[in-house]
């Protein structure tokens, strides 16, 4: 499961427009400046975000970028589909549309549940919710446990601690 | 977020070796054939899998490859950290270690709730569950909502809010 650069990239950018909507448009440096973002691959990131309806840009002078809908309407989801398509993609499919058979009949719901999983904390959570460092209830409930932030992958892995 | 190929056929044969439990070794022939798998890429796959403790293999004319514990104690999570490395990254890198500054700084606990929640769906189900189709009640709740179904990309994408 990965947040590719590209996502993680357009979420940033997102959230600087997101912390600015009282003043002056955005260019597209100072973004770039603010979140370490590469200004080329920005360039490409701002137009698809544009296409979708997240963002608008003005030229001229005192031009830039600004979010098209305030920061509450516009959710961490709705930023990842706009430039990486389905938030959730198996092979390149959309979950529900991935077929199974046999032993593995099962995968498809099992796909289906860690897509709503997903959708749990990135539909809930607002760029607005992530500038003002107040995200939901329910995310805030999952990030509180201290096992949350540990990474897995070496103690699961090894066989010493399958024999309980 | 994306599943890759190579998770998702990991998957796919470690569930058929699942089901096969208690019936000796399946080849790799057979496994390809059950489930669709290139043969060459389902080999790779199965000597990750090997190296990664969750299966084993045996030469000789009987020979081939079953599970290396019981299908009930091998998670999804499992098989996926041994073909694709952590559960979740964010650029490469694992959540907990990536840092955001200014109006972003939060976004890493996102992602940290990201990988809770797939945890919660992925730790929970073992290949048993798959193969007797008897996933967990947690994980059929979330299933279960005909809502999860659909996909939101063309309603929420456009700006339709």
């Amino acid at each position: 499961m990965r947040v590719s650069a590209k996502a993680d990239y357009a979420v940033r950018a997102a959230l600087e427009l997101a912390a600015a909507t009282d003043s002056k448009p955005l260019k597209r440096e100072q973004i770039s400046a603010a979140q370490n973002i590469p200004s080329k691959f920005l360039e490409t990131i701002m137009l698809d975000l544009k296409h979708k309806g997240i963002v608008k840009s003005t030229r001229g002078a005192g031009g830039g970028y600004a979010l098209a809908r305030p920061a509450e309407d516009i959710s961490v989801a709705d930023v990842i589909r706009a430039v990486d398509g389905p938030l959730a993609d198996v092979r390149g499919e959309r979950v529900e549309t991935v077929e199974y058979r046999g032993a593995a009949t099962e995968l498809r719901d099992l796909w289906v549940a860690v897509r709503a999983s997903l959708r749990r904390v990135l539909e809930s959570t607002s760029l607005q919710d992530v500038v003002e460092r107040d995200l939901p209830s329910a995310v805030r409930e999952l990030t509180a446990d201290p096992e949350a932030w540990i990474s897995l992958n070496r103690r699961r892995r090894s066989p010493a601690n399958v024999e309980q | 977020m994306r599943v890759s190929a190579k998770a998702d056929y990991a998957i796919r044969a470690a569930v058929e070796l699942a089901a096969a439990e208690g019936s000796g070794q399946l080849r790799a022939d057979k496994i390809a054939e059950a489930q669709e798998i290139p043969i060459k890429f389902l080999e790779s796959i199965l000597l990750e899998l090997k190296h990664a403790g969750i299966v084993r293999s045996q030469r000789g004319a009987d020979g081939g490859y079953a599970l290396a514990r019981p299908g009930s104690d091998i998670s999804l999570a499992d098989v996926i950290r041994a073909v694709d490395g952590p559960l979740a990254n964010v650029r490469g890198d694992r959540p907990e270690n990536v840092k955001y500054k200014g109006s972003a700084a939060r976004l890493t606990d996102v992602w940290i709730a990201v990988r809770a929640n797939l945890r919660a769906v992925l730790e929970a189900t073992s290949l048993a569950d798959v193969a007797r189709d008897d996933l967990p009640d947690s994980v059929r709740a979330l299933s279960g909502d005909p809502d999860n179904w659909i996909s939101l990309g063309r309603i929420r994408g456009v700006g339709a809010r």
